[in-house]
């Protein structure tokens, strides 16, 4: 999908869908768009032959997490605080017991390595198979695999307290 | 089978991904294109998409003492290595600015008129496949980029200034030889070189002092010393160019002035045409705003706006810093760049109505 159209045309139709992806990706709504922007630039001085490939779109969204992850490496090297739920405004809460653990979930996906996210948010955003997954972050699928098995241990276990908490409260 | 935690998370990031401001992809585009065509000229003119070709260079050694522009005998032009774009030959020129005086006259009116360039590369753009003009604060640079010519210039009043950021040196990460003394029609200058870039070309990074106080650097891309040196000579110091665009700015925001200026022209395009993209940055002690304008060849800027904007219709970016106008065929946006504070959305589109276009707007004698 998207070989051959033009940089403009896949940046308009996809320039919405890259920023809900990094906002998943940075938790930060003005970082997203500076990501996706600084992507959509190499991308466009690139697009000759990222045009011309099978799934631009896939290779593009390789971008964007690659990006993201060595930022996060940068980040993480200088000691920045990363794991600070940035611009990306809360939903207001209902009264309804999902939507509390869907906001505890966020959090928890906050505190996984850059890496570890990007997997589940392919996964369970994006809806794509393991091999679709290890093309985009150029690993086998024994890798994604592992990745997802590790992110989504650690969600059980840091959201267990979590949830002994609010039941207790209950 | 899915899992609880499986549910949840998918919900989870749906909703999280929906959350925030609403998103305007234009505007995207059109700071990414904008962004993008700067990587790319500069990319362009540092790294040649050629087919590598055996072809030797010859070591810059000793005193370079290339051939005067109006010798009897011409330097031969470059074996061009296979693979060459084609030569497109339809690049217009920036007008000149007449009665003023070029950089050969007047070394010191060198990056004190963002509007003007105090020298012309027009007679090595004869084939070429874009140019790009910048000149601003303290320095004017002018690249063109085709088969036959890979070269940036780059005149300034302080040897400091080299290499700028979009130096091929820089982008290339080229290895430099140590400058060694030479000579650019008849005056004293240094010549440094890489090795060969892969395709046959070198890098070659000339500086001189054309006149008076001032320092010229070409940086360009050959095959031979020679041929380096034999480009180098077709810069003209004696004619000024405008720095024009197919728009122009009615109305600046109070104490406003424009501080720099940059147009690409690019030819032969699928369908087209000449003007490529153009920055204008305006702005005071304190405050930036850079209005852009590029060729909107796909309609992607054509939809609804809700802003008025003089005669024409603007929307806001929800970034707060971006505002973009459709005046067909040219894309605008104006972006206010750090400062505080920054121009009102009233300043801003106060400038962007007072915009209006060029009668031809793919020949730039008409700008």
């Amino acid at each position: 999908m998207y070989k051959d159209v033009t940089f403009e045309e896949y940046a308009l139709a996809r320039g919405a869908a890259l920023i809900r992806f990094a906002r998943l990706l940075t938790a930060d709504e003005h970082r997203a768009e500076d990501l996706v922007q600084d992507v959509l630039a190499k991308a466009y001085a690139s697009w000759r032959r990222i045009g011309a490939l099978d799934q631009p779109d896939l290779y593009v969204r390789r971008m964007l997490v690659n990006a993201n992850t060595s930022w996060w490496r940068r980040a993480v090297n200088r000691e920045v605080a990363v794991a600070e739920v940035g611009g990306i405004a809360t939903a207001a809460r209902d009264s309804a017991a999902d939507s509390a653990d869907r906001d505890e979930l966020w959090r928890l996906v906050l505190q996984l390595p850059a890496r570890q996210r990007a997997v589940i948010v392919l996964r369970y955003y994006e809806d794509y198979d393991d091999a679709t997954i290890a093309e985009l972050l150029h690993c086998t699928q024994g890798t994604v695999r592992t990745q997802a098995k590790r992110a989504l241990e650690k969600l059980q276990q840091l959201r267990r307290p979590a949830v002994d908490a609010a039941k207790g409260e209950r | 089978m899915p899992t609880d935690l499986d549910r949840l998370l998918t919900e989870s990031l749906h909703e999280r991904a929906r959350a925030g401001s609403p998103i305007d992809p234009a505007a995207i585009m059109q700071v990414a294109a904008a962004n993008g065509r700067r990587i790319r000229t500069r990319r362009r003119l540092a790294t040649v998409v050629l087919a590598a070709a055996a072809v030797a260079g010859i070591l810059v050694t000793g005193t370079l003492t290339p051939r005067r522009s109006d010798s009897n005998t011409p330097t031969p032009p470059d074996p061009r290595p296979t693979g060459s774009p084609e030569v497109t030959g339809n690049l217009g020129r920036l007008p000149d600015a007449v009665g003023q005086q070029g950089a050969g006259q007047r070394p010191d009116l060198v990056g004190t008129d963002p509007g003007v360039l105090h020298f012309s590369m027009d007679d090595l753009a004869t084939d070429a496949a874009s140019a790009r003009s910048i000149s601003k604060s303290g320095y004017e640079v002018s690249s063109v980029y085709g088969p036959d010519v890979r070269m940036l210039v780059t005149l300034t009043h302080t040897k400091k200034t080299f290499p700028l950021p979009d130096s091929m040196i820089k982008d290339l990460g080229a290895e430099m030889s140590e400058p060694v003394a030479g000579t650019v029609d008849g005056l004293p200058g240094t010549v440094s070189s890489s090795q060969d870039l892969g395709d046959g070309y070198r890098l070659f990074s000339v500086t001189w002092r054309p006149a008076g106080d001032l320092w010229a650097n070409a940086e360009v891309q050959a095959v031979t010393a020679d041929r380096a040196l034999e480009l180098v000579q077709k810069i003209r110091f004696d004619r000024v160019k405008r720095c024009a665009t197919p728009f122009t700015i009615g109305q600046l925001p109070p104490g406003a002035a424009l501080l720099s200026c940059e147009v690409d022209l690019q030819a032969n395009r699928d369908g087209g045409g000449i003007f490529m993209f153009a920055s204008l940055l305006i702005g005071d002690a304190k405050r930036r705003l850079e209005i852009t304008g590029m060729d909107d060849l796909v309609n992607a800027g054509d939809y609804p706006r809700h802003l008025k904007a003089g005669p024409y219709r603007a929307e806001a970016d929800p970034d707060g810093k971006t505002w973009t106008m459709l005046v067909k065929p040219v894309l605008f946006a104006a972006i206010t760049r750090a400062s505080k504070p920054p121009y009102t959305q009233k300043q801003v589109l106060d400038v962007l109505g007072s915009i209006t276009m060029a009668t031809g707007y793919n020949d730039p004698s008409t700008w």
